[in-house]
């Protein structure tokens, strides 16, 4: 897997009951790195990234054609091991959401659900140490999580993905409730950790997508001639490519605003 | 304890006839109501009593009641938690497992009569509370659920099952369930006189009986409702069927 695709999407649409969410997806995401999501509210960006390990079956009714492969394999197909699948792909949301125990029980969680029962303190001190917050709580592991403050809970969180040993690090706007000092740290961690893993991410922040990405896509949204919603890729390339020589004038009109 | 029956007949209706007057003086509605209420408790009881009676006589009956009871008491906790049919069985597993535990102590000890007469009356108050605590637990525990997705959300995004994301809501749930009787038996005597000890008394039974019976009923509550609110609470989905987690996912209609 050191080259070629970690996902490739193929048509993907997805709705929800009869409301459609985006269409027609079809994209291929290298191995490490950074792509981020752009596009406007309602385009889709954030579906499609939930949809890669597969927490839009969350929604009941939740239908999706098309296939995504991911490292080779159809993440649909009937014999798939979703907790397995889980466990490769960490997913960080836009809210920092720490589980009600301590830090330590935080980052403890994953390998325990996994069945890992030794060994937890070595894991529990890397993956803080990796998400830049060991120095910090260090000494208070038995403290309540959600005593840290937001930049905190979010490295906390990533913390708790890297304790799974991911191949990837799913993204939904991670700093959107961040202050702008908590922001820049989150950026730096990710641009770090981008040298090791697959890194997806959602972003409103064009800057943002700008200053970290390898790669963007830009979603837009389009009306049917009822008036129904879709969410589509417009345009998907180098990130430079993106906010410099757009192909698309939508992109074109999305990058300059 | 015997009265004749016109007595009784006759306070009931002084009774009625008082609260009517108050009502009507006071200007209050509900009076038809309160006739249907009266009326219905009156056959309801009158046939129970009937039921009852004749179980007595034919004590194999007891079980099919008890059975009865089980079914409607599941049934309708599972309809106020908004289950469907995989989380009705777990309700009325938890309901079986939490009055059954009970009883078999009861039973066994010997703290009870092991006839008709006693374990009917004691199983189906045991069956009354472990469907409220059912309902408590539940709802509660779905509430919770519902009210933290985002950390719901979380565990199943580490790889967590349904279930093993529902865990760690309902300890807390759980708890909750169990404060009503906490505090009825922490107040027994103080605030109220429970049902079984009035009763007792009513029925000519000495007062140090008649606590000893509302012991075994407070205290053994205690044991159905803990029960009870663990297993609903680790056996039915903690997700709504028709909404499952869409509040957690974004940009999915909520």
């Amino acid at each position: 897997m050191t080259h070629g695709s970690v996902f490739d999407l193929e048509r993907v649409s997805i709705s929800y009951g009869s409301v459609p969410a985006v269409r027609d997806v079809t994209m291929s995401i290298p191995h490490v790195g950074i792509t981020a999501f752009i596009g406007p509210s309602g385009c889709g960006k954030s579906t499609v990234l939930m949809s890669l390990n597969r927490l839009t079956d969350l929604v009941p009714a939740t239908s999706l054609t098309g296939t995504i492969r991911f490292d080779g394999a159809d993440i649909h197909a009937p014999d798939t091991d979703l907790v397995a699948l889980r466990r490769r792909i960490g997913m960080v949301f836009q809210k920092p959401n720490p589980f009600p125990m301590s830090i330590y029980e935080n980052v403890a969680y994953g390998p325990r659900i996994h069945g890992q029962h030794t060994g937890l303190d070595a894991v529990v001190e890397r993956s803080l140490v990796r998400a830049g917050l060991w120095d910090e709580v260090r000494n208070d592991l038995g403290r309540s999580a959600t005593a840290l403050s937001g930049g905190q809970i979010q490295r906390l969180v990533i913390a708790r993905c890297l304790a799974l040993d991911p191949e990837v690090i799913a993204m939904d706007e991670p700093t959107a409730s961040l202050d702008p000092v908590a922001s820049s740290t989150i950026e730096d961690l990710i641009r770090e950790l981008a040298a090791d893993y697959t890194v997806v991410m959602v972003t409103h922040d064009l800057q943002q997508a700008a200053r970290l990405a390898d790669r963007t896509a830009f979603f837009s949204v389009e009306y049917d001639a009822e008036g129904t919603r879709t969410g589509l890729l417009v345009e998907y390339g180098p990130t430079a490519d993106l906010f410099e020589r757009p192909i698309d004038q939508r992109t074109r009109d999305y990058v300059t605003r | 304890m015997t009265v004749e029956p016109w007595r009784t007949a006759l306070a009931l209706g002084i009774l009625l006839a008082g609260s009517l007057v108050v009502m009507t003086v006071g200007g209050l509605g509900y009076r038809r109501e309160l006739l249907v209420s009266a009326a219905r408790a009156l056959v309801q009881l009158v046939l129970v009593a009937l039921l009852i009676a004749w179980i007595f006589t034919h004590p194999q009956g007891a079980f099919v009641y008890l059975g009865v009871m089980l079914v409607v008491a599941a049934f309708t906790s599972n309809r106020r938690i908004g289950g469907d049919r995989r989380d009705y069985a777990g309700v009325l597993l938890a309901i079986l497992l939490g009055a059954g535990a009970t009883v078999t102590i009861v039973a066994i000890t010997g703290a009870l009569a092991f006839d008709a007469q006693t374990l009917l009356p004691f199983s189906a108050q045991m069956i009354g509370g472990a469907m409220t605590t059912a309902s408590l637990a539940g709802v509660r525990f779905r509430d919770d659920v519902r009210d933290q997705m985002m950390t719901f959300q979380g565990y199943v995004a580490l790889g967590a099952t349904y279930h093993q994301a529902g865990r760690e809501f309902s300890k807390r749930a759980s708890e909750k369930a169990l404060f009503p009787t906490l505090d009825q038996t922490k107040s027994a005597g103080l605030v109220t006189l429970p049902g079984a000890f009035v009763g007792m008394l009513l029925g000519g039974a000495s007062p140090l009986a008649a606590a000893q019976v509302q012991l075994l009923v407070l205290i053994g509550l205690l044991l159905v409702q803990a029960i009870t609110a663990l297993l609903t609470t680790r056996l039915i989905s903690p997700l709504d069927p028709k909404v499952g987690a869409s509040a957690a996912v974004a940009g999915a209609p909520v």
